[in-house]
């Protein structure tokens, strides 16, 4: 090694351990902090000039930074809270340039949804991602699931999965979850269709027994319901009880429950249901 | 050209914020010096991985993860310390240390600043020029000795 190749690697080293040193210093001067990032939504015109016709890289940068916001709250103190408002409007920007995106659609569906506030925000993103991508089941299960898990709608939850399960790649797995919503949703003969497959996906006789007792028991509620409607109609009041139904002769009797339980009127709900 | 890009950018950003904000915001062409600043160090690394005889790919690739990389640390760092639960003291430390090998974008970062208003010591100017300086020189004398040896 030549002395000139020494003194140049030795200057080097100590230029580059010079470095290290200011940056040492930097940050014991100055420690490190949690800064509010910058957020802003350019309008979608300004991007799409911007981009200068690349969408696709366009939209994936700001769906990036929109991961980044959403996931740093992992590990950022409780002071920093989810910007809904700003996600969603870049969400927005990202479909508006990439409307194939299906990505985004999704991610706006599971990623970023934080609560009720969040499922009104969501909604017309995933509903412009039902009309871009009209075989997607998932974007509609994502809707149904919002309006099950954070808003307890249970009627417009079981129109969404029920949307869902029509698509020829839905799996068997929601089908659970949307029997639920059904149910609680008073949607019966909806519920009896969701029983009657997910007695095609099983072998087991005793989940059988049990399935073809509910479906007994949805065609009894449908029954009853169908009776009271008519009862109202009629009479222009709801029935006390169901046995008015009887008394009055809508009904010849109140079927018996397959499952030990019984029918009862729920004014509240203005519904025929069972008892707890 | 990347002088020319960033001072036009620069210029840009300050007379919207003029038009649009009502207010001059010269301090924003600090935020555009620091930004020149980061990138002739980045240049001066894609130099030196030049010199190594690499690919260009291999070249763009090296700078844009090294840049990636300069720009996560003091992000990486902060993690650690606000999860407390994910890694051990160890990996914090790791992390620290390797923080301080490669080189640090970040002490380049004026912008959040700037936006936020918050006011900028001229001392934390001061680091970061020198900081510039000693990285610049370090990864220009390593290419400047590596390419001789080649020539050699």
């Amino acid at each position: 090694m030549t002395l000139l190749i020494k003194k140049r690697f030795i200057i080097a080293v100590v230029c580059w351990l010079a470095a290290v040193s200011i940056n040492y210093a930097d940050r014991l001067a100055y420690p490190l902090e949690f800064k509010e990032e910058i957020r802003f939504v350019l309008q979608k015109e300004v991007v799409e000039i911007l981009s200068l016709g690349h969408r696709g890289l366009a939209a994936d940068i700001l769906f990036i930074q929109t991961i980044i916001h959403s996931g740093s709250l992992v590990w950022k103190p409780l002071t920093y809270q989810f910007d809904s408002e700003w996600s969603y409007r870049m969400m927005d920007t990202v479909t508006s340039i990439d409307p194939r995106y299906l990505t985004a659609y999704l991610f706006s569906g599971m990623g970023l949804v934080h609560g009720p506030k969040d499922v009104h925000l969501a909604r017309p993103i995933l509903e412009r991602g039902m009309t871009n991508f009209p075989q997607n089941w998932e974007l509609p299960f994502w809707i149904g699931y919002h309006y099950y898990v954070y808003l307890e709608d249970y009627e417009k939850a079981g129109e969404y999965f029920w949307r869902a399960s029509q698509y020829p790649e839905a799996p068997d797995t929601f089908l659970s979850l949307m029997l639920s919503s059904l149910k609680k949703g008073g949607r019966n003969e909806m519920a009896i269709l969701v029983l009657k497959r997910l007695i095609d996906t099983t072998d087991n006789e005793k989940v059988i027994q049990v399935y073809r007792k509910q479906i007994v028991r949805l065609e009894n509620l449908e029954m009853l319901q169908k009776a009271a409607d008519y009862y109202i109609q009629s009479r222009g009041r709801e029935p006390a009880d169901l046995n008015r139904l009887v008394a009055e002769g809508f009904m010849s009797a109140i079927p018996d429950d397959p499952m030990g339980k019984k029918y009862i009127w729920d004014a509240e709900k203005n519904r025929v249901t069972i008892t707890e | 050209m990347v002088i020319i890009f960033s001072v036009l950018m620069g210029a840009g950003v300050f007379v919207l914020t003029w038009a649009v904000g009502q207010e001059a915001a010269p301090e924003l062409f600090l935020a555009v010096y620091m930004d020149i600043l980061e990138f002739t160090l980045l240049i001066a690394l894609g130099l030196l991985f030049y010199t190594l005889g690499l690919s260009f790919p291999l070249n763009a690739f090296l700078c844009l993860a090294v840049f990636v990389l300069g720009h996560s640390f003091d992000e990486a760092i902060l993690s650690f310390i606000a999860i407390g639960r994910f890694g051990s003291p160890w990996h914090k430390t790791f992390i620290e240390i390797v923080s301080y090998l490669f080189p640090n974008f970040d002490i380049f970062n004026f912008r959040l600043d700037i936006v936020h208003g918050a006011p900028i010591e001229i001392k934390k100017i001061i680091y970061a020029k020198t900081y510039w300086f000693f990285y610049v020189a370090a990864v220009l004398t390593v290419s400047a000795l590596v390419y001789n040896r080649k020539d050699i």
